[in-house]
């Protein structure tokens, strides 16, 4: 295309072409379809709050976490985490401890944070939604996460993998975690999920 | 200068509520010389307190393990009756009641075996220390004020270095044997009798319990708690007059010692 032609072209033509290119780069690049394990070395849950009645932001995280992926065409397409509470982790033993106790979490009752999808959309680029049910306190409620495809390819033994995030934003009120709003710690919690799978 | 804002519900929620309507019971009920209003009103000024701190959290049906705290204090409450049939045999049946419906949620993750175990620890912890008491309550000043002290040392142990939901309920229960500790006797019904140490006593074992099961808190310190309670019969043995001051000096120890170990295990793990 000569510099004459692509002048002529009004703009919102190019950024459509420029968002068929990428898609269509996106497409060469297919998560390949199966069944995938994730990978607890290199998956992480993150967890953010608001402090102090919301004056900072406060990250933490759980280290434990295993589950399975079904890739493929968006109504066939399947995610399920588990998440040990008990792996909890704030850099901070003293503040791991009270998190695990029935103030929050209550690990001992409820050692287990799932996720189960019910639909996923996905665009061409690789963004979309994922809904499902989120098990947290033994509370079960529904919540929609972002969903964004990050690549794939061959790991070290050469098997095939693919790295996804998923975030939202909850109240843990909803799940019953009541503890404290908003002096200790904020309602809101926004959640991360980074993804690495292994196809089986 | 600490914020006011965090502190003061605190004291609401821990010390006055839980004062005022222990207090206000026993002042209501100061014309019965029954057994019932004192184990009555410390139970009421828990329940208080429990309302003021859990209510947004509370469900029904229970659905978390401290939900479950009013059916507690309802069983805790059958102490009166226990001590009213003469049978002291059935301290420890209900004693088992109690440790088992803290226990029972914590089955799906502990397993049968541990559970078990624990409920019979607990209890059998929970009759040794009611039957101490009740045998120096009728006789002795000291009761009320060991349980409050033991009960507010726990209490103060468990925010520092465990939940402090349950470390202010034990604060509340410790306030509200406290104020029927130190009400002037003529002004208190009934007297601080065994149904009175038998509710309190199964109360703050069902809150270490919940601490000890739920919230990580050693049971090393439960069982310096408990022994806090062996101070009162040991200095009664003396038949001394003054032995009651002895005794709350000796039961203060294990208490501080408590204290001290929450306090290094929170400078240990941080300074949280």
């Amino acid at each position: 295309m000569n510099k004459a032609l692509l002048s002529r072209l009004p703009l919102s033509s190019l950024a459509l072409a420029s968002l068929l290119a990428a898609g269509a780069a996106h497409a060469d690049n297919a998560f390949p379809a199966g069944n995938y394990k994730i990978d607890p070395v290199h998956s992480v849950a993150y967890f953010e709050v608001g402090h102090a009645g919301g004056i900072s932001r406060f990250m933490g995280r759980f280290n434990d976490m295993s589950g399975d992926l079904v890739v493929g065409a968006p109504e066939k397409s399947r995610i399920k985490v588990d998440v040990k509470v008990d792996s909890v982790d704030t850099r901070n033993e003293g503040l791991d401890k009270h998190l695990k106790s029935p103030d929050f979490f209550n690990a001992v009752q409820f050692p287990t944070l799932s996720f189960v999808s019910t639909a996923v959309t996905l665009s061409p680029m690789g963004e979309g939604m994922v809904a499902g049910n989120l098990t947290l306190h033994g509370v079960t409620k529904p919540v929609t996460f972002k969903l964004r495809e990050v690549g794939t390819g061959s790991g070290p033994k050469g098997d095939t993998r693919v790295g996804y995030v998923a975030s939202s934003t909850i109240k843990r009120s909803d799940f019953g975690m009541s503890y404290g709003i908003p002096k200790a710690t904020t309602d809101e919690v926004d959640l991360r999920i980074n993804i690495e799978a292994v196809k089986q | 200068m600490p914020d006011s804002s965090f502190i003061f519900p605190l004291l609401l929620q821990s010390l006055l509520i839980p004062a005022a309507v222990c207090g206000a019971l026993l002042l209501m009920f100061n014309a019965s010389h029954r057994a019932w209003p004192v184990p009555v009103a410390i139970a009421a000024g828990l329940l208080a307190s429990y309302l003021a701190t859990y209510h947004a959290q509370w469900s029904f049906p229970p659905h978390q393990a401290l939900d479950w705290m009013p059916l507690v204090l309802l069983l805790a409450l059958g102490a009166i009756g226990v001590e009213r049939s003469g049978r002291p045999l059935l301290r420890l049946p209900l004693a088992l009641l109690v440790a088992a419906v803290v226990a029972w949620p914590a089955l799906g993750s502990a397993g049968i075996a541990k559970i078990l175990l624990s409920i019979a620890s607990i209890a059998l912890l929970m009759t040794a220390c009611w039957s101490a008491l009740a045998q120096a309550a009728p006789r002795r000043p000291t009761p009320p004020l060991l349980l409050a002290m033991v009960a507010g040392g726990a209490g103060l142990a468990l925010m520092i270095d465990a939940s402090q939901l349950i470390g202010q309920l034990c604060g509340a229960l410790g306030i509200a044997a406290g104020v029927a500790g130190l009400l002037p006797r003529r002004r208190l019904p009934g007297n601080f009798g065994p149904a009175a140490a038998g509710v309190a006593v199964l109360l703050l074992g069902a809150l270490l319990a919940y601490a000890h099961i739920y919230a990580g808190f050693g049971l090393g310190l439960v069982l310096l708690l408990a022994a806090a309670f062996l101070a009162d019969p040991l200095m009664a043995l003396r038949r001394q007059p003054a032995a009651w001051l002895a005794s709350a000096v000796l039961a203060a120890l294990p208490v501080m010692a408590v204290v001290g170990l929450a306090v290094k295990a929170m400078q240990d793990s941080g300074g949280y």
